[in-house]
Order: C-alpha cells, then sequence, then structure tokens
C-alpha cells in the first residue's frame, strides 16, 4: 500500500484490529451478546467523494460522531438504522425505562450517546496506549439524517479536512440481524506515529504476539 | 446514608448510576450535574460523601475538577468513572486526587462494589 512498507501496514492493521476487538467487546456488553466486526477496509487517500460515505439506507439514519483530541487528530463515525438504533435500545435499556414512554423518550438519544462515546473510547484507548499518544475522544454529537444527507455531509465536512487515513468495518450478531458501521477518519499523524512504532522491532514482535492470541 | 454527586453529562450514565445506588438502599444521591462547573459548584454547596466522575465534560476534564476541589479542601471520596482508559491518564487522575477510577463500560455490581470500599474509608 501507498506510503507504507510491509511491516508498517502490518502494524497498522494489527493496532486497528485490536482497537476494534475492544469495540465490539464493549457493544457485545450492551448488546447483551457477542458482537463480531467484519474484516476491515483500510485504506490512505482523502474520502473520494463519488463513494458513498455509508453503505446503509433509508431516511433516518443515525450517525453519532466523535472527533479524537490530543496528539492525533481524527473524527470517527457510528452509523445505524433505525431498526438497528431500536435493537439496542431494547437490549441495553432496562426493562423500567422501556416501560415508560416518557423516561424511554428521554433515554431514547442518550443510551445512544453513551455507547458511541464507550465503543470509540474503546479503541482510542487501544491507539493511546499502544503508540503512547495523549489522545481522547469528544463529547459524542447525534445527527439523524437520510443516506443523501450524511453523504452531503460528509462530504462537506469530512472532505475539507487533511484526513487521509480511513477504516471502516461493520459490526456483526449472530441473532439480531445488527450491522453497524464503524467509521474512522485521521489525518497524516497516525501514519507518522506507525511508521515511528514500526522502526522497533520489539513492538512488531509485541503485535505478532497478539495477533496469534 | 452516605451523600453521593453524580458529575456526568451523559444522561443515560446518570440514570443509570442512581438507579444502582438507590437500590442498594445504602446511598442517597443529593445532586447530579451535566457540567464540570454545574459538578464544582455541587460539590462545595452539597458535601457529599463520595463523588462519582466523569472524565470528559462538555466544558472541562474531570481530572482538572478533581485539582480544582481537593485546592478546595473538599474531602469528598473522588470515584472516576469514565470510558477512557488509558493508563497514563488512570495514574494521572490517582496522581491527582481521585481515590479511584472504574472504566466503562462496567456492571452493577462492580460500581456498587467499588463505591462500597471506598465507603469503608469514609468516618
Amino acid at each position: 500500500m501507498e506510503n507504507l512498507n510491509t511491516t508498517e501496514l502490518f502494524a497498522a492493521k494489527s493496532i486497528i484490529n485490536l482497537g476494534l476487538s475492544k469495540a465490539a467487546e464493549s457493544l457485545s456488553f450492551f448488546m447483551k451478546e457477542q458482537i463480531r466486526f467484519n474484516e476491515l477496509s483500510f485504506s490512505i487517500n482523502k474520502i473520494n467523494q463519488q463513494v458513498d460515505f455509508t453503505s446503509k439506507s433509508g431516511n433516518n439514519i443515525h450517525l453519532l460522531i466523535t472527533s479524537i483530541v490530543g496528539e492525533l487528530k481524527g473524527v470517527c463515525c457510528l452509523i445505524f438504522t433505525e431498526e438497528e438504533a431500536d435493537k439496542l435500545r431494547q437490549a441495553a435499556l432496562p426493562k423500567e425505562i422501556i416501560d415508560d414512554p416518557a423516561l424511554m423518550a428521554e433515554m431514547s438519544d442518550a443510551i445512544l450517546l453513551e455507547v458511541d462515546n464507550i465503543i470509540s473510547a474503546s479503541v482510542i484507548t487501544q491507539f493511546s496506549n499502544i503508540l503512547k499518544h495523549n489522545i481522547h475522544g469528544g463529547v459524542p454529537e447525534l445527527k439523524k439524517l437520510s443516506v443523501e444527507q450524511i453523504n452531503q455531509y460528509a462530504a462537506s465536512n469530512f472532505l475539507q479536512e487533511m484526513y487521509i487515513i480511513n477504516f471502516k468495518t461493520q459490526f456483526e450478531s449472530a441473532q439480531l440481524n445488527f450491522n453497524p458501521e464503524f467509521i474512522w477518519l485521521f489525518d497524516n499523524t497516525f501514519l507518522e506515529s506507525v511508521k515511528s512504532f514500526a522502526l522497533d522491532n520489539s513492538n512488531i514482535t509485541r503485535l505478532e504476539i497478539n495477533s496469534t492470541v | 446514608m452516605k451523600k453521593v454527586l453524580i458529575v456526568d453529562d451523559s444522561l443515560f450514565m446518570r440514570q443509570s448510576i442512581k438507579s444502582t445506588l438507590v437500590n442498594s438502599g445504602r446511598y442517597l444521591v443529593v445532586g447530579e450535574a451535566a457540567t464540570g462547573d454545574q459538578g464544582i459548584e455541587l460539590s462545595l454547596d452539597l458535601q457529599p460523601d463520595i463523588i462519582t466522575m466523569d472524565n470528559i465534560l462538555p466544558d472541562m476534564l474531570g481530572i482538572d475538577i478533581i485539582k480544582e476541589l481537593r485546592k478546595e479542601d473538599v474531602l469528598a471520596k473522588i470515584i472516576m468513572v469514565s470510558a477512557v482508559g488509558q493508563e497514563s491518564i488512570i495514574q494521572e487522575c490517582r496522581n491527582s486526587g481521585a481515590d479511584d477510577y472504574l472504566v466503562k463500560p462496567f456492571s452493577n455490581e462492580s460500581l456498587i462494589e467499588r463505591i462500597d470500599k471506598l465507603a469503608m474509608g469514609l468516618h
């Protein structure tokens, strides 16, 4: 892949996979069943405006956006269809809230924001611990938009930034047909950090051991 | 009953922590704050025994609130309850006056266990 040699690419993918595994664990906690993530799509180039940002369809897509604050600059997006958001609410909220329409109305967005906060932090924690950077997630934001509006939003907001790394996965649940998308965008600082990390052979050995466990 | 103040910008998390503490029958939730400013104000006004503190709030970081509270001689036991799980940040919070640090997500049982432990250290 352009800009990364084989060792650096292995390091980047391994670090991202470790982060996403933690995110899947955190999401499993809320869904009360095992959630996995599908194969990672990873690329180095600016977002292509011709390619749709999300593969979801529908008019009420829930887009949760968290900025990465600190020594690495980026943003992550967790994307649910309306049905997936409902499944998450039903699984994660206690029965007394689900059964009380007023409380449910109050909590229905709050639970999505908190899940986003926690699963994005699971990834950020891994990146920070492994790459030794001081980073954290900002306060998450929720937008409910049509697919067309999301693609427009991504084009007008993310294309202006120097985001050149993007990786994307879809969570997967065996029973619930629950497949939220998880998209991360970083600027060149992430690439530089991975390159510098990969210079130390002991770092690569640790990743090799982790990826075989 | 020990008095607890919850500082978290997440409505879901405030509700969840409150319900766990109230259901235990051992804690009285005396206040809830969604911002750092409110958290400092309520900590000084309500003098809780225990404070649960998120680390990322819209107006400031939990670690800065702790520093501020310790400067004001607030003696409450403080447990950080945060999705931020970096080892370096956890250590920095402890060094700044946090008594414990619980990383989200967590079960109700582990929250109560950690709060009970802090309450045992109160006079």
